[in-house]
This record gives structure tokens, C-alpha cells and sequence, in this order.
């Protein structure tokens, strides 16, 4: 028979009832729900910060094991013992939402730069509830599809701070699009094959990967043509003209050569200016960093910096 | 009966939880699973040099220094706190008490381009409406970390591992593995920890801290 993902896990569960902003225990946990059923083990962050799940499932790595199997042992067929599949989740839920013309639905949802990392074992998973689909994107996936059919929308300021809310997911007929990109290789059961295939295990498939989705950041989140920087409030009437913009450009783009000695230069020198403040604004600077150490920054753990910050 | 499978349980849990909190002490991510006593401990590192990798930190497109989170003053440079600085009546904290000053968020790198060169920063002011190349609401003049801050490398990765927390009985002396599965295993016993790992199976020495050096990461 047929592998059915997802299924529906949460029968007794009309998700329309639920208030969108308390949605996302539920959301989450379907998710895990219809992996763990495939056959993952399924891990959630102790703290809600980056990854949203780490799933992790054991397979023969000639292909005898089933999208819905996971092995505990050696490969029953070919006697191989298993290899392991770790996969880095962002999982985002959305209802569809009608267009304006009607002519469909679209499913917004928002990405930071900060979950665009050069991992490639990262993966996007849009939930549909309403539909109950799963869109399943490997990282460098999505950003192809996006610089390709949204072009600049990595470059754009919005995007920089977080609340680019795309809409360029559509559900038209029963089908999803990308704009007019078809994405039925993303869809439940061959997003799970994506999500599954150990190619990305292969160090060397990995690194290239990894290298692609490198210069995609590159190319386009220090890209300036796109952002405010350029176009000001209004692409008819640009903040700066464009002999300004590619000195701004290019001067961005010099950071792209520099080598491991102009870094440590970089931390040793900025320490010192850091290092010459008061103990105080030392302390303050210091303290937004997980380890100041790192950035050869001395601080006073004792000092205490309970004041709010300002406003812009 | 009830009683005691109750204690039972939360004894498992504080023992458990004892372990989770120190790997994460210790600058792991910690991920559990509900529906076992496995846990996967994942941090992101440069690929090149192994330092951690912060997403969460940003960098200045034109020179790669994070934002060292102070004010800048608008007229003699000088660098203050952002959370000292006395709420919205900001005032220059260097010596000079500039009058008619702003604070501004920017790069403190001397030799920035935004720095050096007075067309650049001039642009940078423009853009930014004054606020500085770190301000978080114009421009998109900084990055979520794009450069290794120990090596420059631009590539990332997550290392990760499973690690199976076992609660033993003060006579048990089985030691269950499976490491065909998972990587590492965590064996309390007495309040004391048995690491072992996919490399090395022969440990037999119940300890009393947990030596996260002992743990297979890859």
C-alpha cells in the first residue's frame, strides 16, 4: 500500500478552533507526530531559539530501508549496519489565505537571515492545516526557488530585520505553486523523500552544498541594489544615485578576500577599544555576547545592568 | 504503591534533568525526545576552525566587526552604554558633554570603511536617517553572522550527538548499549556518571562530574 504523509495524527482536533497565536504547540507537535510515524526519532529544543526540531533516523545506505522504516540494527536485506540521518527542522504553520483576485490561496509565511545557515542538512517545512500538506524545502532549495522567482527578496531591508512576510506560495486548483514554479517535488511523500536522502551525507555532497548556499548569501544578503540603502522610500526616487551605490557596493565587497589574519586583527583591535572603556561599558557591551572570552573582551560578571534599553 | 511509583518517576526526572542542564552549561543546544530517555545535544560551529558559529550575532557588511551593542556619539565619537545611557534623555558620557549630540549605533572599527572614508559614512548617515549602521530598523547595512569570528572561514555546521541517559539501581551492573543506534550512553548510578561512547566501550569508571569530553560528537 501506498505511504500516506501526512497523516492526520490529531483526529479529535479541529485546528480552525485554535487562536493562531496559540497554534504552535499543536502545529509543532503534528509535525513531529507524522515523523515519528515515518519512522524518526524526534528531538525538541529545551530552549526556543533556532532550530525548531532535530530529527534523526537510521538507514541502510543501499537504499533497503522503506521512507517509513528506520533500522535498530543491521540492514536486515544486505547485513550493512545502518547510517544515521540528522535533519535540522524550521517548521512554519499558516492558514491559506484567499487572494485578492480569488484565483487562489496563498500561504505567507516569514524566514530570518538567521535560519539561512550553511548547513544543508537544514530544512524548511511549511505546514498547511487547512490543507494538510507539508511543503518540505532543503535550505539551498528554497533560496534557489526564491532568488529565481522572487528576485531581491533576500536583498530587500525587510528581509534583513526579520518580518519579510513572503506570500509567493500558492495553492491554485489543488496544487502548489511558486509563482508559476510547480511544487510537487516538495509535496508530503516526495518531500519526505528529499528529507530522507542520504546523498547529503556524503562529505563531499555536503561541502558543495554547503559552498552553494554560501555564495547564495553572499550574492544576496549583502546585495544593496534591492534594499532601502538604494531605492529609498520609492524606487522612482533612490536615496543615493548609482555612482554612490557601487562604491558602496564594492566597498562591501572587499571583505569577500580577506584572510584569516585580517579577523584576529579585526577581534584584537576592537577588544582594545572595548577594553579602554569604563568598566561599566565594558560590562554593558560584553554582556549581549554567550562568551565575551571569545571576543577577548574583559568584563566584571559583578557589575549588575538591569536598565532598559532605549527605544529607537 | 502509587506512592512509590510516583517518587520513582520524579527521582528519574531530577536525575535526567541533573544531566540535561549540565550539557547545556556547558554551550550545547539540548534537544529531547518526549517519548524516551534520549536526548541529542547539537551545536553550531565554522566548519574551518570549530569555533561557535552565532547566528544570532551580527556583523557590518563593509568590515565584518560584530555589533558590540553601544552607543556611538553623534559629535566626539565616544562610546557609551545603550542600557546605561539614562533612558530617552541620552547624553553624550565623554568628557566633552557635546551639546545638541545623538546617540548613534555603529560600527566602532576604526578602520571600517564606514569610518575612514567621509563619503561612505555620509551615505551610512543618510540612509540610516542618523541612527548608525547597526540601527535594526533602516538600511540592512549589517548581516546575521556571515564570517567566522576566530578565522574568517564563511562556512557553518551543526555537530550533533544522541545520548541515552540511563537511570541504574544501585545493584544493577548491566550496562545496555546499543551503539549500532545511538552514540553515546549516560549510566547514573549513586549520583555518580558512566560515559561511554561509540569509540571507546570499555569504560568502567562511574564519576562524579560528567566529562563532556568523553562524548562522541560529530
Amino acid at each position: 500500500m501506498a505511504l500516506k504523509f501526512p497523516i492526520n495524527v490529531f483526529p479529535s482536533v479541529d485546528p480552525t478552533k485554535y487562536h493562531k497565536y496559540k497554534k504552535v504547540v499543536y502545529s509543532e507537535e503534528y509535525v513531529a507526530q507524522n515523523f515519528r510515524e515515518a519512522g524518526w526519532f524526534v528531538f525538541e529544543p529545551l530552549q526556543d531559539q533556532g532550530v525548531d526540531r532535530i530529527i534523526v533516523k537510521y538507514v541502510c545506505k543501499k537504499g533497503h530501508t522503506k521512507l517509513n522504516e528506520s533500522l535498530t540494527d543491521d540492514c536486515p536485506e544486505c547485513k550493512e549496519p545502518p547510517i544515521k540521518i540528522t535533519r535540522f527542522l524550521q517548521i512554519k504553520t499558516r492558514k491559506i489565505v484567499l487572494e485578492k483576485n480569488k484565483k487562489g490561496h496563498y500561504l505567507g509565511h516569514t524566514f530570518k537571515p538567521k535560519d539561512f545557515l550553511t548547513d544543508p542538512r537544514i530544512f524548511f517545512l511549511l505546514f498547511s492545516d487547512k490543507t494538510n500538506d507539508f511543503l518540505i524545502f532543503p535550505v539551498l532549495d528554497y533560496m534557489a526557488l526564491m532568488t529565481e522567482k522572487n528576485q531581491g527578496y533576500f536583498s530587500t531591508t525587510d528581509f534583513k530585520q526579520g518580518n519579510k512576510k513572503n506570500n509567493s506560495i500558492k495553492f491554485i486548483n489543488g496544487k502548489w505553486f511558486m509563482n508559476k514554479s510547480n511544487l510537487d517535488d516538495y509535496l508530503n511523500c516526495k518531500g519526505l523523500e528529499k528529507i530522507t536522502d542520504i546523498n547529503l551525507e556524503n562529505e563531499s555532497e555536503f561541502i558543495k552544498k554547503s559552498k552553494d548556499i554560501r555564495d547564495k548569501k553572499i550574492s544576496e544578503f549583502i546585495n544593496l541594489k534591492y534594499t532601502k540603502t538604494y531605492f529609498g522610500e520609492s524606487k522612482k526616487n533612490p536615496t543615493i544615485n548609482e555612482e554612490e551605490f557601487n562604491k558602496f557596493k564594492n566597498s562591501a565587497n572587499q571583505l569577500r578576500s580577506k584572510k584569516k589574519s585580517y579577523f584576529e586583527n579585526l577581534i584584537n583591535t576592537n577588544a582594545e577599544i572595548i577594553n579602554s572603556l569604563d568598566e561599566r561599558t565594558q560590562t554593558s557591551s560584553a554582556k549581549y555576547f554567550e562568551d565575551p572570552k571569545e571576543l577577548k573582551l574583559n568584563f566584571n560578571e559583578d557589575l549588575s545592568d538591569d536598565e532598559e534599553e532605549n527605544d529607537e | 504503591m502509587m506512592k512509590k511509583r510516583t517518587m520513582n518517576k520524579n527521582k528519574k526526572n531530577k536525575l535526567i534533568n541533573d544531566v540535561v542542564f549540565k550539557l547545556e552549561s556547558e554551550g550545547f543546544e539540548v534537544f529531547i525526545d518526549k517519548i524516551s530517555d534520549v536526548v541529542t545535544i547539537a551545536k553550531n560551529i565554522c566548519i574551518s576552525c570549530s569555533s561557535k558559529w552565532h547566528a544570532d550575532y551580527n556583523q557590518c557588511i563593509f568590515c565584518g566587526s560584530v555589533n558590540y551593542q553601544l552607543y556611538s556619539c553623534s559629535k566626539c565619537k565616544s562610546l557609551s552604554s545603550i542600557t546605561n545611557s539614562g533612558g530617552k534623555k541620552w547624553k553624550c558620557q565623554s568628557d566633552l558633554n557635546c551639546k545638541d549630540a545623538k546617540p548613534m549605533k555603529n560600527c566602532i572599527n576604526k578602520n571600517c570603511p564606514t569610518n575612514l572614508d567621509d563619503e561612505i559614512k555620509n551615505i551610512v548617515d543618510q540612509v540610516t536617517d542618523s541612527k548608525g549602521l547597526f540601527s535594526s530598523k533602516k538600511g540592512g547595512l549589517f548581516v546575521s553572522q556571515l564570517w567566522c569570528l576566530n578565522c574568517g572561514n564563511d562556512l557553518d555546521k551543526f555537530i550533533s550527538s544522541q545520548i541515552v541517559i540511563k537511570i541504574q539501581d544501585s545493584a544493577d551492573n548491566l550496562l545496555e548499549t546499543n551503539f549500532k543506534i545511538f552514540d553515546n550512553y549516560i549510566f547514573v548510578k549513586d549520583n555518580k556518571f558512566l560515559i561511554l561512547n561509540k569509540e571507546n566501550q570499555k569504560n568502567s569508571n562511574y564519576e562524579k562530574n560528567i566529562d563532556i569530553n568523553l562524548l562522541y560528537l560529530i
